[in-house]
């Protein structure tokens, strides 16, 4: 792999998948839900964009070794100075700003819940025993100094 | 040396006559059992499919020698030798990130310092078991008590992988010395090791340990929820950079933005000079896009997954090395 591809990290809304050209990306695959590996591989294939999937802590490997052009992150709300995101947007920009990588926010209506969000199985299949205690936060906040570029206009609350 | 309780994980891999038994981690915690190894080739097998890792790699490779050498008991010093030798390639050519050259040679050198002895098998094996047990597991120890001292009392520790049984020894030594301590560990995929092993051994031992995605890292951090990162290494530089599982630089990136002190259990090397001679093992995507035989995504998705990935010394705050030495990053 040596030519540098974008990186997706979060649930993109049809708006974004309809402009979007390049023609491989790599998609993280956002656990407990995967909907990176599932729902977002499966909308870039139909847009024949091939998806490269890697986990959530494959990002700044793949910056620092130069594979990544661009990240695109997305939230449906900003308050304030933040942007509410999918979590894992803010390991996204932090690494995206230390390789010196352009964080783009897009505008998404698709924002997870945390309702069902099990860290004990994956595909149906337990990995976990029961009785570990998780915490799986759905949303965390990202400072916008660390977007470099907002593709629609967020309507600011707070 | 006050021997304590240890986790399975601690020592992964026994020796009993001409039967190496080696925990099969991929099976842990549904099941603790052990993989009866009485060739080397099988052995290499059970490294190759990451049956066993990180320190039980270590293990297997030690033990591997004394079982060849004990099969060989009646060879010619020559033959036994070759032996070795033969045993050694095998192992460094099994898995590139681990440094297998570095512990077939240690061996090698140790066979060749008591070669020319007439009871060449028998100090042979005196001197590998003892390297083991009394060196090995006590420097393990002194490490594990070399972090105790760096954790207060109240701290939450943030883990990633697993330390091949190592943490749990390092929360009884906090617990000896009434610290009171927390462990978040990352579920570390593709493989779930801290899922299936690290939080697993640590809440079988009675430590408080709660289970987070790879991804909320950040957010835990910035929540202010971490008061230090604790990681394993698979290998290490001469200048203090070290190889571990995928997902440790971005965690030590982090915490480092974060102002979080960052901990590596290390073991000192001088064979490479810096991270970007550690070669970075990459593996099948199957491995990504598949668990257990089951299919997670789409057909025609592709992916990419690197073993590993490497931290560059001035992230890490502490290095605590096997010889019980801390240096400053």
């Amino acid at each position: 792999m040596t030519k540098k591809i974008p990186l997706i990290f979060g649930c993109p809304s049809e708006s974004f998948y309809a402009k979007f050209n390049a023609p491989r990306a790599f998609v993280a695959e956002l656990r407990p839900g995967l909907e990176g590996m599932k729902q977002v591989s499966g909308e870039l294939l139909k847009k024949g964009v091939k998806p490269v999937v890697i986990c959530d802590n494959m990002m700044a490997f793949c910056m620092e070794r130069g594979l990544v052009s661009g990240v695109h992150i997305f939230s449906a709300q900003v308050r304030g100075s933040r942007a509410l995101c999918r979590t894992g947007s803010l390991i996204a920009a932090i690494c995206a700003r230390h390789h010196g990588i352009p964080v783009v926010l897009h505008k998404t209506l698709k924002q997870p819940s945390a309702v069902s969000m099990s860290l004990l199985k994956i595909g149906g299949i337990k990995v976990a025993s029961a009785k570990i205690k998780t915490y799986v936060p759905a949303l965390e906040e990202i400072p916008l100094d660390l977007i470099d570029r907002t593709v629609e206009p967020f309507k600011k609350e707070g | 040396m006050k021997i304590m309780k240890e986790s399975v994980l601690f020592w992964p891999a026994r020796l009993k006559g001409l039967t190496l038994f080696i925990l099969d981690e991929t099976k842990v915690p549904g099941q603790v059992t052990y993989l009866k190894v009485r060739r080397y080739q099988e052995a290499i097998r059970a490294v190759v499919d990451m049956k066993t890792r990180a320190f039980g790699q270590f293990l297997t490779v030690c033990y591997t020698f004394i079982l060849e050498m004990r099969k060989a008991k009646g060879l010619s010093r020559n033959a036994q030798m070759r032996l070795l030798k033969r045993v050694a390639l095998a192992f460094n050519r099994s898995r590139p990130t681990f440094p297998f050259e570095e512990v077939t040679s240690m061996v090698l050198g140790l066979a060749g310092k008591v070669s020319s002895s007439p009871r060449f098998y028998e100090d042979f094996l005196c001197a590998m078991e003892g390297f083991l047990e009394k060196g090995i597991r006590a420097k393990r120890y002194q490490r594990a008590q070399e972090a105790a001292s760096l954790i207060k009392d109240g701290d939450t520790i943030l883990t990633h992988c697993n330390v091949s049984g190592e943490l749990p020894l390092v929360a009884e030594f906090c617990r000896q010395h009434k610290k009171r301590v927390k462990f978040l560990a990352t579920e570390t995929r593709p493989y779930f090791q801290g899922s299936r092993l690290t939080a697993w051994e640590l809440d079988r031992e009675g430590f408080d340990v709660t289970l987070i995605p790879d991804n909320a890292v950040a957010k835990v951090m910035s929540d202010g929820e971490v008061d230090c990162v604790l990681v394993g290494s698979d290998r290490s530089a001469a200048n203090g950079d070290f190889a571990n599982k995928i997902g440790t630089f971005q965690i030590a990136l982090l915490a480092r933005y974060f102002k979080v002190p960052f901990y590596c259990l290390a073991q000192s090397s001088k064979k490479l000079a810096s991270g970007r001679d550690i070669p970075i093992e990459v593996r099948k995507d199957e491995e990504i896009l598949s668990f257990a035989g089951r299919r997670l995504a789409p057909r025609g998705v592709a992916a990419f997954y690197p073993g590993f990935d490497v931290v560059p010394h001035e992230f890490v705050t502490r290095h605590i090395s096997l010889d019980g030495q801390m240096t400053k990053g």
